[in-house]
């Protein structure tokens, strides 16, 4: 039931009607702004920080929401800024050199990420490392890439979304994301240490 | 290798690196979202000038027409409508019709001074609906100037906002 409301609608409901409606929002895209948080911040604290505090900016200023625009594209935007915010002020993400890669895993780090689930030890260690590893390849990318980057090849959203929630022209960011590919696939180093630690590369299907 | 084929395998690789959210995040939100006041809606996409006229005269004539259905305002492709109804004895009302695929739960109105009320946003077009009171009591809105037979031995009400 509670499947069939649109993101407008459910927005039309908290604003005229009752403002609960509002936790299937949050419910809906939490997960997706919370990992692009963190793929961006490489904290659990701060992405946690920065999903609460867009989604209560976002409600503050609901009223002023234009329905033309998706609500996933306004709180990615809100999401973005307060990333920028924090970077600017606390110099949070630093580029990580290469010779850090390695097996190592951040134990603290990474200990309020791994799921509370059925995984048993080989399956939660895989998916830390995979975590750890995809951080340094996302680090490993000049800053001003990363944004771009994560939206379109793990959100897989159109060069027009991107555009809006970045502030950036399409132009632009058809030429960040040519250039993000160029120096991820430039960077051998960085490839070659990632599939020895995930066995090497098998194609897949 | 084929950069192509490394590069599709490379994000595939990051797309299932999620990390989990730690639990409770909604409710947390929810609970900051609880103590803030956000005003009414005032600004809305903004409709041509010669909308605004034709609005006017709508909203006079639905007034005039009928206390339950209210034309409020028209943007660029949808329009605000007001729906309400007088029942006292009622611990929950919906609204149910075309325009929410006739979900019980999707609208429930709002209870003011002995009138239940809500806002919705519609597309122009001609939509079936009725009040649904304490889950059981199906009732057509007394206000309609339409109605059509729903089948089951009662009535829909109808709103036509094509031409607005």
């Amino acid at each position: 039931m509670t499947n069939q409301l649109t993101d407008h609608e459910i927005i039309e409901q908290t604003l005229y009607n009752d403002r609960e409606f509002y936790g299937r929002l949050i419910d809906r895209h939490k997960n997706s702004v919370y990992n692009y948080a963190y793929k961006l911040t490489g904290n659990h604290h701060e992405s946690e920080d920065i999903t609460m505090e867009a989604f209560i900016r976002a409600y503050k200023k609901l009223s002023d929401f234009k329905f033309s625009y998706k609500f996933r594209t306004w709180v990615y935007a809100i999401a973005t800024n307060l990333v920028r915010d924090r970077i600017r002020r606390k110099k949070l993400i630093k580029i990580i050199p290469l010779s850090f890669l390695s097996r190592r895993t951040d134990e603290d780090e990474f200990e309020q990420g791994i799921p509370d689930s059925a995984d048993g030890p080989v399956e939660l260690l895989d998916k830390k490392e995979s975590i750890n590893n995809t951080k340094y390849i996302i680090n490993s990318l000049p800053r001003k890439y990363r944004e771009v980057f994560l939206l379109r090849c793990l959100e897989d959203m159109p060069y027009d979304e991107i555009a809006q929630i970045t502030g950036l022209p399409i132009g632009t960011v058809e030429n960040r994301l040519f250039r993000a590919k160029k120096i991820l696939m430039g960077n051998h180093e960085l490839i070659q240490k990632y599939y020895d630690n995930k066995g090497g590369f098998h194609e897949q299907g | 290798m084929n950069k192509d084929k490394i590069f599709n395998r490379l994000t595939h690789d990051m797309k299932q690196s999620n990390v989990t959210l730690p639990e409770g995040l909604t409710n947390k939100i929810m609970t900051r979202v609880r103590a803030v006041d956000i005003k009414e809606p005032v600004s809305q996409p903004a409709s041509p000038r010669w909308l605004k006229p034709v609005c006017a005269f709508a909203v006079i004539l639905c007034v005039l027409i009928t206390s339950s259905i209210l034309i409020i305002q028209k943007s660029s492709n949808t329009i605000l409508v007001k729906f309400s109804i007088d029942i006292l004895d009622a611990r929950q009302v919906s609204l149910v019709g075309d325009f929410n695929g006739w979900d019980e739960q999707a609208v429930e109105l709002k209870y003011k001074n002995g009138t239940w009320k809500t806002k919705l946003r519609l597309k122009p077009d001609r939509y079936q609906y009725m009040f649904l009171v304490d889950g059981e009591r199906w009732i057509a809105d007394p206000q309609s100037t339409e109605y059509v037979d729903d089948g089951y031995g009662k009535r829909n009400s109808i709103i036509d906002i094509t031409r607005i």
